[in-house]
Formats: structure tokens, sequence, C-alpha cells
């Protein structure tokens, strides 16, 4: 009986573990600073959020 | 830089951005990659627009500041006893060039020859094209505006009869 129950809560577990999926979502993934001067400091803040129901892992951010 | 690499369900983060601009000029589209694990999307990109003007064009001018220093320099002085194409090349180009401020030779020669007179002589309100003939404070004589108006439209040739 025991045994059962661990089982069933194991698959329960791996099932879920395996649908728990995390969704990057970013609200403005643009911005346009305008016209802006050389000596003007060129610095944003993206607004990240993770709408997914997994952990969201941010593996690297590569610049071009 | 991220604010933090790991968000749990719901929760919120900031990837923050800076763009080195010195020596950078001119439009400037920068993107970053963000890498995720996000299974439908692992990639997603972040995009940064700027137009980056140097020191001395980043401030709004008047229209006939072109004439005083620092300006004439490189926009007056250098078609100095110039005439016609090089005085072109000397005083106008860097201005009436594609992709810059203002209308290159292929627009210019939409228009009539009198107009483009008219705005070389008198300048064109609310932009940064000032009268170049004396009257209106410009260094330019008849004989050179007449010039630069030939070369940017050439007279249509008569017919003979």
């Amino acid at each position: 009986m025991a045994k059962t129950y661990f089982l069933t809560l194991f698959l329960i577990l791996a099932a879920s573990s395996a649908y728990a999926s995390p969704v990057l979502h970013i609200d403005k993934p643009q911005f346009d600073f305008g016209t802006i001067s050389q000596d003007d400091k060129a610095e944003h803040v993206f607004e990240i959020e993770n709408r997914g129901d997994g952990e969201l892992i941010i593996e690297k951010l590569t610049p071009s | 830089m991220a604010s933090s690499d790991h968000l749990k369900p719901g929760q919120k983060g900031e990837i923050k951005v800076t763009v080195d601009l010195r020596g950078k000029f001119g439009a400037i589209v920068k993107t970053i990659q963000v890498i995720t694990n996000d299974p439908l999307r692992r990639r997603t990109n972040l995009l940064m627009k700027m137009r980056v003007k140097d020191l001395i064009h980043a401030r709004k001018y008047e229209a006939d500041e072109i004439f005083k220093a620092p300006c004439r320099g490189c926009h007056v002085e250098r078609g100095n006893s110039q005439k016609k194409f090089s005085l072109f090349m000397s005083d106008c180009i860097m201005c009436h060039n594609e992709g810059r401020s203002a209308l290159p030779v292929s627009g210019m020669q939409a228009k009539a020859r009198e107009e483009i007179e008219k705005a070389l002589r008198e300048g064109i309100r609310k932009t940064s094209m000032p009268g170049w003939d004396a009257k209106h404070g410009g260094p330019l004589t008849d004989e050179e505006i007449r010039g630069l108006v030939d070369y940017i439209k050439p007279a249509a040739r008569r017919s003979r009869n």
C-alpha cells in the first residue's frame, strides 16, 4: 500500500516538474533613446517577468 | 546585467543595459540577445535605437549661427574662393547629403530654380538653412549664389531655332 502511495507521489512530482516551464515576458523589448549626445550615458533598464510556472534561468546575455 | 539570473514563477526582474557612446556617431541600433531556459523561446532580443550627435552638434542652433565661430570654420571658410561645384562640396555637402539633415542635390533638383535661389539667398524659416546672401547676413556674393544654383540645377538648354 505504502509502496503504491510513494510511486504515485513520485509520478505526480515527475509529471509536474516535466510540465512546469518558465515563460519569459518582456513588456517593452525595444527602446528608442532619440537623439543623444556623445557624452550622455545611454542606459536603459528592461523589465522582465517570469509568467510561467517553472523557474526561469537567464543563461546568457549577448550584446551585438 | 541582469538583477538576478533566476526568477521564480511570477517574479519580476530587470536587465540593465549601458551603451558606451564614446567615438560613436550617427544612427545606432544595439541588440542584446537574452538566452533563457524558456522552452518555447530560448532566444529573445532586446533592441535599443539612438541617434548619436557629437558634442558640437548635440545642441540646437539658430540657422545664422552657422556664419559665426565655431561653425564658420567648417561651414563657411572651407568654401572661400571656391565656386560652383567645389563651393557646394566645401560649404553645403555636410548638411545636403544622403542621410544628413538637409535635402541632397537630387531632392533639390525636383524644385524650380527660382525656389532654390530664394532658399539659398533668404534661407528657409524654421529650419537650419540660413540666408547666404549679404542682404541676409550671409557670406556669399551674387555670383557665388548663381554659381551654386547653376550647379544644383543647370538651366534648361534653349533650343536653337
